[in-house]
């Protein structure tokens, strides 16, 4: 969020004095949107759980899937600016998003989209960014096992499986961004 | 007050009926025999990792019947049955065979030991446990019992009296006297099928059931013999589930004693699975080894 908060003071405060407007004018025409959406696979990960229960050593139901839900789904917006013809820059930040046991953290991508005029009537364009944060952690539940194992810190999703408590923080979510990591190169030619 | 002699006085009685019947297997890692609740325990790779089930029973050979627990059909003795039939619910635990003897039974150091007694020492009714002299096999196992070094999961006999009275040929099985009140010892009937909250089930009309005396009760199980699918029939085939839930919770909680273990399975057994449930007929209930891997709460 307090990366989107940055960049919204840019967008709606440019005229702080003379050459900072100016500046905000050519970054405000040369910028594009490019991308905007709600939700992640890290989000549809989570939001899977969401109903998911299972029954105590006494056969109440645990509906451990409240954990998994949220009120606000990561919202990603993505920014082309254009530095020249050639040369842009990708940027865009997500809002991350929380629930009682498991976060994505907010994040920010920062890449460079580079296109190559080449033979011909084609053109190279060469796409690369990288997401910083925006991992998927999860928390650890405490479980009480009663007479035979006594309270343990277990995977939420797993106390009831017949893995070794311990065992079971093992799955813990702790994942990076799918995209967080991206190149493309494509060549396109017209006939 | 002279001792009875076990050698002069008690018969080892097999729990055990027979019939054939037809086999399906359900699907590829589990058999239509077992409950679902193996299913899920497979699913994650734990099978009894870590658990010793020490089998004592009629490994001679000399009287072999014929059976299908979903590995083709067999011919093959009771305690080639039984112990087949542990293993396949803990696939991973060590099972061994032991043949019945007089030599005390042995316990592996270093892991959970589950003894599996799939008989009865029977003997004319009358006689008080402590008159009983018992070989060195079955005092080892008793101990075991009452000092909570193994869990011994005990077949509750196939008279359809209550566990502990004399069947109709006056006779008494004198073990599941023996193991009265021992902490880590379950006594296991049968059910003529795996219950549901949708399809309870009944005890089977051959089983022992727990009875009035509340000391029985708190330490009786029941589950599902699927005669019916398998051609086997006794309770028999009801301890050697025990005995592999047992080892399964073992390897999931690998600290606990075998008294923790057994009290796990008793007090996390199901009474809406079952039909009519008493207590005097079901002891504490339906085994589910799911509740008996589940937590108690969580937060």
């Amino acid at each position: 969020m307090r990366y989107l908060t940055v960049f919204l003071l840019c967008f709606f405060f440019p005229p702080l004095g003379g050459f900072a407007s100016v500046r905000a004018f050519d970054f405000l025409e040369a910028t594009h949107l490019v991308d905007l959406r709600q939700g992640s696979s890290l989000s549809a990960r989570v939001s899977g759980l969401q109903k998911y229960s299972y029954e105590s050593a006494y056969g109440l139901t645990l509906p451990v899937g409240r954990w998994y839900a949220t009120h606000w789904v990561d919202v990603q917006v993505s920014f082309l600016t254009q530095i020249n013809r050639d040369l842009g820059v990708i940027w865009g930040v997500s809002t991350g998003e929380k629930g009682e046991k498991y976060a994505i953290a907010p994040s920010f991508k920062l890449g460079l989209l580079y296109g190559i005029r080449s033979w011909g009537k084609g053109r190279l364009t060469i796409k690369a960014y990288h997401v910083f944060s925006g991992a998927l952690r999860e928390k650890t539940c405490s479980a009480d096992y009663g007479e035979i194992a006594g309270v343990r810190e277990v995977n939420c999703r797993l106390a009831a499986s017949p893995m070794a408590p311990e065992e079971t923080l093992r799955f813990n979510f702790n994942e990076k961004p799918e995209d967080r990591n991206f190149i493309s190169i494509e060549y396109r030619k017209e006939f | 007050m002279k001792p009875v002699d076990l050698h002069a006085s008690l018969k080892m009685s097999l729990t055990v009926g027979l019939l054939a019947a037809a086999f399906s297997v359900q699907g590829q890692s589990t058999y239509s025999w077992m409950s679902p609740d193996v299913g899920k325990a497979w699913d994650s790779g734990y099978k009894g990792q870590g658990a010793t089930i020490t089998v004592v029973d009629d490994f001679s050979g000399d009287s072999p019947f014929s059976g299908n627990l979903g590995t083709g059909g067999q011919l093959q003795g009771h305690g080639d049955w039984t112990a087949l039939q542990a293993s396949m619910i803990a696939p991973e635990a060590m099972v061994v065979q032991r043949n019945w003897g007089s030599e005390a039974v042995a316990l592996t150091q270093g892991r959970l030991n589950v003894l599996n007694m799939s008989y009865g020492m029977y003997a004319r009714s009358g006689y008080g446990v402590n008159r009983i002299s018992w070989s060195g096999q079955e005092q080892s196992i008793i101990n075991y019992a009452k000092t909570g070094a193994a869990v011994i999961a005990k077949a509750a006999g196939n008279d359809a009296v209550a566990v502990g009275r004399a069947n109709r040929s006056g006779n008494v099985d004198y073990l599941n006297l023996a193991l009265k009140g021992a902490p880590s010892a379950i006594y296991v009937g049968a059910l003529s099928s795996n219950g549901s909250t949708t399809a309870k089930a009944s005890l089977a009309s051959y089983s022992n059931y727990a009875g009035s005396d509340s000391a029985i009760q708190k330490n009786f199980l029941v589950v599902g013999v699927k005669g019916d699918t398998t051609g086997l029939y006794g309770t028999s085939f009801a301890a050697p589930i025990i005995s592999g839930y047992a080892a399964v919770i073992g390897s999931k909680f690998t600290a606990a004693t075998p008294t923790q273990i057994a009290n796990q399975l008793l007090t996390t057994a199901r009474t809406d699975t079952l039909r009519n449930y008493r207590a005097s007929v079901y002891g504490r209930g339906e085994a589910s080894l799911t509740r008996a891997l589940a937590p108690v709460s969580i937060r």
